[in-house]
C-alpha cells in the first residue's frame, strides 16, 4: 500500500459530496496524491498540466461529457497512456461498454461499491499496473 | 320498342340519380356534394338520350337534344371542380371562367341555335343532332380539353401520391375510362362517324365507380369492382336481348330464363363480394390497431429506457453518497475529522437523503399523474392565501440567499375552484425552483384577474432559458443545460409535475425567457370554474 503513496490519482467528478467522500477515503488509505477536479474541462487541463498515474472519471459532467473526456485524453499522445478508469452511476450498458472501448480500462457502478471496496480495487489495479 | 342507346340512356339516368342522391345524403362535405352535382349534370344526359333513342319525330328530338346537352355542358366542368377540390387545388380564376363558359354555352344552347342547330335520322333508329361551330368549340376545348387538362393534373397526383390516395386515383382512371371513353362515342355519329353508340352503355357506370372510390376509397381492389361491373355489363346484354328479341318467341323465353339465373348468380356473387370486402376490412382494421398498439408499444418502451438511463442515475447519486458516508461514518471513518469536517459530512448525509426523498416524490408524483387516475378535492381556493403561505414557507431559503421575495398581492381576487393540495405543490415548486436558479435579484409574483380566470405570474432575475430549449422543459426528465450545471441534484420532473397539474385543472402554464441569464417567467393561468366541457385557457 505504500508503494502508492506518491501515485498521483486525479478524480474528475461534478458531485461536492462524492468528491469529498472519495477524497477522504483515499486519504485515509495514504493516497496523499488524490486530488479532484469538478469539470469536464478542469480535469483536462489538470491531465494536461500534471500528467497523473490514473484518472478517474465520472461520465455525467455538465459542461463535457465523461466520454467526450475520455475520447480528447486518447486521442492526444502525451496523454494517450494515461490510465482511466469509469466510475459512474448510469448504466453499464449504456455507457460502460462505450468507455472501454474507446480504451478505459474498467468501469465501476459507484453504486455497486463502498468507497472502500472502490480504493481496495484501485490498488489492486495499480499493484498489477506497476508489476 | 326500346334501342341500346334508349336503354343506355336510361341507365345512366337511374344510375347517376341514385348516386347523386347518396351522395347527398352522404353528409354535406365539398367533396361529396359535388360528385352529386356532377352525377345530376350526367342524369341530364341520360334522360335526354333515354328520349331521343325512343323519338321518331325530328323537332322532338331537337328539344331533347337541347335538354340533354343543359347538362353535357356542365360535366367537365363539375369535374374539373371536383377534381380541384379532391386535389386541394386553388384556382379560384380559372373555376369561375370555366363555369362562365358553361354557362355561356347552356345559354346559347337554350335560347338560341347557334348550338345545336339540326339533327339527322340514322342507325334506322333516332335522329341525332348535327354540329354547328360554336358546338365544336364546345367540344375540342371544354369536353376534351378539361378532360385532358384535369386527368393531367390527376396523373401528376397519382405519381406523387402513396397507399390509399394512390388507389383512391386508381379507381378514378378507371371511372374516367369507362365515362369518358364510352360517353365519347357518342360524339361520332355528330360527326358523320356512323358507328352506334354502343359504350354510351359504360356512362352508367362511372357515377357508381367514382361515388364509390370517393366514399369507400380504402376498401377493396379494382378486381373486386371489376367483377361487379362484368356481372352489370351481362346482365345489361342479356336484358337488351330479351328486350329486342320478337314478342313471346321461343328466343326472348330463353333469355328470360338467362337474365333469371344471372340476377340470382349475381346477387349471391355480389353479397359475396360484399362479404370478402367486410372481412377485409375487418382485418384492415385489425391491422390497423394492431399497428398503433404496437406503436404505443414502442412508444412505452423508450420511456422505460429513458426513465431506466436517467432514474437511476438520479436515484444511484444520493444512494452512493449515503451509502458510502454511512459505512464510513460506521468503520470509524470520520473519528480522524476535526468537529466541523465531521459535521459536514453529517449535513451532507442528511443533504443526500433529504435529495433522494425529493426524487422519489417526484417520481411517484409523476407516475400518478401520468396514469392520470387523480383523486382531486374540488373546492373554493383562495389562490392569494395560498401564494402567501407559499411565499412564507419558502422565505427563509431566500433570504439566506439574499434574495427578494415580493408577492404583489391585489386588492381582491375571487376564489377559484381547485384542489388546494395539488395547487400549493405547483406554486412551492415554482417558487422553491426560482430560488435554486437564482443568484442575484429575487421572484417576483404578480396575479392578475381576466376574464373568467386568474393570471400569475412568477418573475425571477436568475439564469433564465436558451430559447431553443423553452419547448422542450414540460418533458419528463429534461433539464436545461444552464440549470445542470447550477443545481445539480434535480430530478427534472420538476415542471412535468406542475404543467400536469395545472393541466388538470383545465388551465395552462407557459415559460418564457429572452435567454440564458435573463431571468424566467412562468405564467399560469386558472379558470375560475372547472366545468366538464372547460377547455384548456390559453395566455
Amino acid at each position: 500500500m505504500s508503494d502508492h503513496k506518491r501515485t498521483k490519482i486525479l478524480m474528475i467528478e461534478d458531485n461536492a459530496t462524492h468528491r469529498q467522500m472519495y477524497g477522504l477515503q483515499f486519504k485515509q488509505a495514504g493516497f496523499e496524491g488524490f486530488y479532484t477536479a469538478s469539470t469536464g474541462q478542469e480535469g483536462l487541463d489538470l491531465v494536461r498540466k500534471d500528467h497523473p498515474d490514473l484518472l478517474l472519471l465520472d461520465i455525467g459532467l455538465e459542461d463535457i461529457d465523461g466520454i467526450e473526456v475520455l475520447k480528447q485524453l486518447k486521442a492526444d499522445s502525451s496523454t494517450a497512456d494515461i490510465p482511466v478508469i469509469v466510475l459512474s452511476n448510469m448504466r453499464e450498458k449504456d455507457k460502460g461498454e462505450q468507455a472501454q472501448q474507446l480504451g478505459a480500462v474498467d468501469y465501476m457502478l459507484k453504486a455497486k461499491y463502498l468507497p472502500r471496496e472502490i480504493v481496495e480495487r484501485i490498488e489492486q489495479f495499480l499493484t498489477s499496473h506497476t508489476k | 320498342m326500346l334501342g341500346i342507346f334508349s336503354i343506355s340512356g336510361l341507365l345512366i339516368l337511374t344510375t347517376s340519380v341514385l348516386m347523386a342522391v347518396f351522395m347527398f345524403f352522404q353528409g354535406k362535405r365539398w367533396l361529396n356534394v359535388m360528385w352529386g352535382t356532377f352525377c345530376i349534370s350526367v342524369a341530364f344526359w341520360g334522360l335526354g338520350a333515354f328520349r331521343i333513342g325512343a323519338i321518331s319525330e325530328p323537332g322532338q328530338a331537337l328539344w331533347w337534344w337541347k335538354f340533354a346537352y343543359a347538362g353535357v355542358i356542365f360535366i367537365p366542368v363539375l369535374f374539373t371542380h371536383f377534381v380541384y377540390i379532391f386535389l386541394g387545388i386553388s384556382r379560384r380564376w380559372s373555376i369561375y371562367l370555366f363555369y362562365t363558359l358553361g354557362v355561356f354555352y347552356l345559354l346559347a344552347n337554350l335560347f338560341t341555335n347557334f348550338f345545336i342547330r339540326d339533327v339527322r335520322y340514322i342507325f334506322n333508329e333516332f335522329y341525332y343532332l348535327t354540329p354547328t361551330p360554336l358546338y365544336t368549340t364546345f367540344v375540342v376545348f371544354i369536353f376534351l380539353g378539361l378532360v385532358i387538362y384535369t386527368h393531367t393534373l390527376l396523373f401528376r397526383a397519382y405519381m406523387n401520391s402513396r397507399g390509399e390516395e394512390k388507389r383512391r386515383i386508381q379507381y378514378f382512371f378507371l371511372a374516367t375510362l369507362l365515362g369518358y371513353l364510352g360517353g365519347s362515342f357518342s360524339f361520332l355519329p355528330v360527326y358523320n362517324f356512323d358507328i352506334y353508340p354502343f359504350l354510351n352503355l359504360t356512362v352508367a357506370l362511372y357515377p357508381i365507380i367514382m361515388g364509390y372510390a370517393i366514399i369507400r376509397h380504402r376498401l377493396m381492389d379494382i378486381k373486386i369492382v371489376l367483377t361487379q361491373l362484368f356481372v352489370l355489363v351481362l346482365l345489361a346484354v342479356i336484358l337488351f336481348q330479351a328486350l329486342v328479341a320478337p314478342l313471346g318467341s321461343q328466343e326472348q323465353l330463353v333469355n328470360v330464363g338467362v337474365l333469371i339465373a344471372i340476377i340470382t348468380v349475381g346477387i349471391l356473387l355480389v353479397r359475396s363480394v360484399m362479404k370478402e370486402v367486410q372481412q377485409r376490412e375487418h382485418i384492415e382494421g385489425l391491422y390497423t390497431e394492431l399497428r398503433e398498439a404496437n406503436e404505443h408499444l414502442k412508444e412505452l418502451m423508450n420511456i422505460k429506457t429513458e426513465f431506466l438511463q436517467i432514474a437511476s442515475h438520479q436515484l444511484r447519486t444520493p444512494l452512493t453518497s449515503l451509502r458510502g458516508l454511512l459505512e464510513m461514518q460506521a468503520t470509524g471513518g470520520f473519528d480522524s475529522l476535526p468537529a466541523e469536517e465531521r459535521r459536514k459530512m453529517q449535513q451532507d448525509m442528511f443533504g443526500a437523503a433529504n435529495n433522494l426523498n425529493n426524487i422519489v416524490n417526484d417520481l411517484l408524483d409523476a407516475m400518478e399523474l401520468e396514469g392520470g387516475k387523480l383523486n382531486f378535492t374540488w373546492e373554493q381556493v383562495d389562490v392569494s392565501k395560498l401564494i402567501q403561505e407559499a411565499v412564507d414557507t419558502l422565505m427563509p431559503s431566500y433570504e439566506k440567499k439574499g434574495l427578494s421575495l415580493a408577492y404583489n398581492k391585489p386588492p381582491a381576487l375571487p376564489k377559484v375552484e381547485a384542489d388546494e393540495g395539488y395547487l400549493r405543490q405547483v406554486f412551492l415548486n415554482i417558487i422553491n425552483n426560482a430560488e435554486k436558479y437564482t443568484e442575484k435579484g429575487g421572484l417576483t409574483i404578480t396575479t392578475t384577474l381576466k376574464p373568467g380566470r386568474i393570471e400569475i405570474a412568477f418573475k425571477d432575475t436568475g439564469i433564465g432559458i436558451d430559447p431553443e430549449e423553452l419547448p422542450k422543459l414540460f418533458g419528463k426528465f429534461v433539464r436545461g443545460k444552464k440549470s445542470a450545471l447550477v443545481h445539480t441534484d434535480g430530478s427534472g420532473l420538476g415542471l412535468f409535475i406542475i404543467k400536469k397539474i395545472v393541466e388538470e385543472h383545465h388551465g395552462s402554464v407557459t415559460l418564457e425567457s429572452e435567454g440564458i441569464g435573463k431571468g424566467t417567467t412562468v405564467r399560469v393561468m386558472l379558470p375560475l370554474k372547472q366545468t366538464k366541457n372547460n377547455n384548456h385557457v390559453r395566455p
